[in-house]
C-alpha cells in the first residue's frame, strides 16, 4: 500500500500495535489500521467479536445485562449526582439529563436494528465469521479503493461492515409521524430494548388534551432504592423525553410514584407535550 | 422456630440494624442493644483466641481444603421461600437465592449461644459484618443451628440487595431502608 496513515489516535508506531487491538491500558485505546498485516485483521473479525461488531446487528438483540450490576453502576451514578447537587430537584435533573444522552441515541438505533432484515443479517455473520481468506478479501478491496483510501483513520472493519450491513437493509423502516405511533414505539420497542418487557400501561390523560401516561407497575433499575423523597426514576424519564424529543415531539416528561394495591413500587411517567405538537397533529396530511 | 429479633453488627462492631419481630413486654433499650452488639462482637474475636493451639495450626495447614464437606453448612430447602411473585424477592431471581450448601465463614468465632428461654444464632460475612438472630426456643440442636444460619444467609442476601445498591445508605451507618424492612420481615414472616 503506497499511503502510509497517520492516526492520531496512538502514539505508538503501528508496527508496535499489529498484534494489539483492544484496549491497552499502558497505551489506551487502539485502533487496528488499514494497513496493518491481514491476518490480524482476519483474526479479529472472525474471533474475538467486540461491541463494535454486534451493536447494530439484530444478534445482539439478546444481550442481557446482569441486574446487580447495573444496580451498583446506577447506584454510583445516583450518589454521585447527589454529592454534585444542593437540591433534590437538582438531583432528578442530573439523573434527567443522563437518560436524555441515551434517549437520543435509542431511537436512532432502534430504527436502525429494526430495519435489517433478519435473515440477511445471518449470512453477514457467516460471511465474517467464516474462513479468514475471505474476511482478508475483503478488507483488501477495501482498501485499494479510492473511497476506501481516502477514508483514512475510519478503519477497515467498520468499512466491511456497514456495507453489508446496509446491503442487508431494503428499506429504512418509516419514522413515525403520529402522536401514538411514537409513543407506541416508546411503550414497545423502547422499553422492550431497556427492561426486557412492554410497558405496563399507555394511557392518555382526561384531563388535559397534551397529556399521555407510561404505567409502569414493576420498575426494573430502581428496585432495590428506597427513598421517597428523591424520584430516581427521572433517569427513565430522560430517556424517554430524548426519544421524543429527536422524533420531533418535543416535550416534558416527569415521574410520579403512584402506588396500587398489589404493587407498591408502581411509577406513572407523565409525558406532557408541546403545543406546537398537538397543532401539529390536527393537521390531515 | 420464632424468631425474636435480628441484629445486623458491622465490621467494627457497632449495631446497624436492629428489629424486633415479636412484642415483647421486656423490651431492652437501644442503648442496651448497643452494648450487646460490642459486647457481642469482642465475645466472637475472644472466642477465636480460645481455640485449642493444635487446632489452630492444622487448621492453617488445611486451610487450602476450606471447602471439605465438613465444614459445610447444609442448605435447607425452602426455608423462607418466596410464596408469590418470585422475581421481588431480590437480584438472583431464584426460587431460593442458592441451592446448595455453602463454607461457613466462621470457623472459629462464636456461632451459637443457648440459655433456658433463648437461643441466639451468629453469622459472620466474608467482610466481617455479622447478622444475629435471637431465637425464642431453646436448641442444641444441630439442625437449628444450620436453619438460623441459612435464614441469616438469606438475610444477608437482602441486606446486599436493599441495602448495598441503595445510593442514600451509607456504608457502615445505621440503616434505613424501607425496602429492606419489609423483605426482612416477609422473609422470617414465611419461616
Amino acid at each position: 500500500m503506497s499511503h502510509k496513515i497517520i492516526n492520531p489516535s496512538t502514539s505508538v508506531p503501528p508496527a508496535n500495535a499489529a498484534g494489539s487491538t483492544g484496549y491497552d491500558y499502558t497505551i489506551g485505546p487502539q485502533q487496528t489500521l488499514p494497513n496493518s498485516s491481514a491476518q490480524s485483521v482476519a483474526s479479529t473479525l472472525a474471533g474475538t467479536r467486540s461491541v463494535y461488531h454486534e451493536s447494530l446487528h439484530p444478534g445482539a438483540h439478546g444481550a442481557h445485562v446482569s441486574v446487580a450490576a447495573y444496580a451498583f453502576l446506577f447506584q454510583e451514578m445516583v450518589s454521585q449526582a447527589r454529592n454534585a447537587s444542593k437540591t433534590v430537584s437538582e438531583i432528578e435533573l442530573r439523573l434527567h439529563r443522563h437518560g436524555y444522552h441515551i434517549g437520543l441515541r435509542l431511537l436512532e438505533l432502534l430504527k436502525f436494528r429494526s430495519s435489517v432484515t433478519p435473515g440477511s443479517g445471518r449470512s453477514f455473520f457467516h460471511k465474517s465469521g467464516g474462513p479468514a481468506a475471505t474476511a482478508g478479501d475483503a478488507v483488501g478491496g477495501a482498501g485499494s479503493a479510492p473511497s476506501g483510501a481516502g477514508a483514512g483513520g475510519a478503519g477497515s472493519i467498520g468499512t466491511a461492515q456497514d456495507e453489508s450491513l446496509s446491503s442487508s437493509i431494503t428499506t429504512m423502516k418509516r419514522r413515525d409521524l403520529r402522536l401514538l405511533e411514537v409513543l407506541q414505539f416508546v411503550h414497545g420497542p423502547v422499553w422492550l430494548y431497556l427492561f426486557d418487557r412492554a410497558s405496563d400501561d399507555l394511557v392518555k390523560s382526561s384531563e388535559r388534551e397534551n397529556e399521555y401516561m407510561i404505567i409502569d407497575n414493576t420498575p426494573s433499575i430502581t428496585r432495590f432504592i428506597s427513598s421517597t423523597n428523591v424520584q430516581c426514576d427521572f433517569f427513565v424519564c430522560g430517556i424517554i423525553e430524548g426519544v421524543l424529543d429527536l422524533a420531533s415531539f418535543p416535550c416534558t416528561v416527569t415521574a410520579h410514584s403512584v402506588p396500587e394495591d398489589k404493587f407498591d413500587r408502581r411509577v406513572v411517567f407523565v409525558i406532557r407535550f408541546d403545543q406546537e405538537v398537538l397543532e401539529r397533529e390536527a393537521l390531515r396530511f | 422456630m420464632a424468631i425474636q429479633t435480628i441484629l445486623v453488627i458491622n465490621k467494627s462492631g457497632g449495631l446497624v440494624y436492629q428489629r424486633d419481630f415479636i412484642k415483647t413486654s421486656a423490651k431492652l433499650s437501644s442503648n442496651e442493644y448497643l452494648i450487646l452488639a460490642g459486647t457481642l462482637q469482642g465475645v466472637v474475636a475472644i472466642a477465636s483466641q480460645v481455640t485449642p493451639k493444635a487446632l489452630q495450626i492444622s487448621a492453617k495447614a488445611g486451610s487450602k481444603t476450606a471447602n471439605e464437606p465438613s465444614q459445610l453448612i447444609p442448605y435447607v430447602g425452602s426455608l423462607g421461600a418466596p410464596t408469590q411473585n418470585l422475581s421481588d424477592m431480590g437480584s438472583f431471581m431464584g426460587q431460593d437465592f442458592f441451592n446448595e450448601s455453602f463454607a461457613s465463614w466462621n470457623q472459629s468465632g462464636l456461632k451459637h449461644v443457648t440459655t433456658d428461654q433463648l437461643s441466639m444464632f451468629l453469622y459472620q460475612t466474608l467482610t466481617g459484618l455479622k447478622f444475629v438472630a435471637i431465637s425464642t426456643q431453646s436448641t442444641t440442636n444441630a439442625m437449628a443451628v444450620s436453619i438460623a444460619e441459612n435464614l441469616l444467609r438469606k438475610a444477608y442476601c437482602l441486606y446486599a440487595d436493599y441495602v448495598m445498591k441503595n445510593p442514600f445508605h451509607d456504608p457502615d451507618m445505621p440503616i434505613k431502608c424501607e425496602l429492606f424492612d419489609s423483605h426482612l420481615a416477609e422473609l422470617v414472616g414465611q419461616l
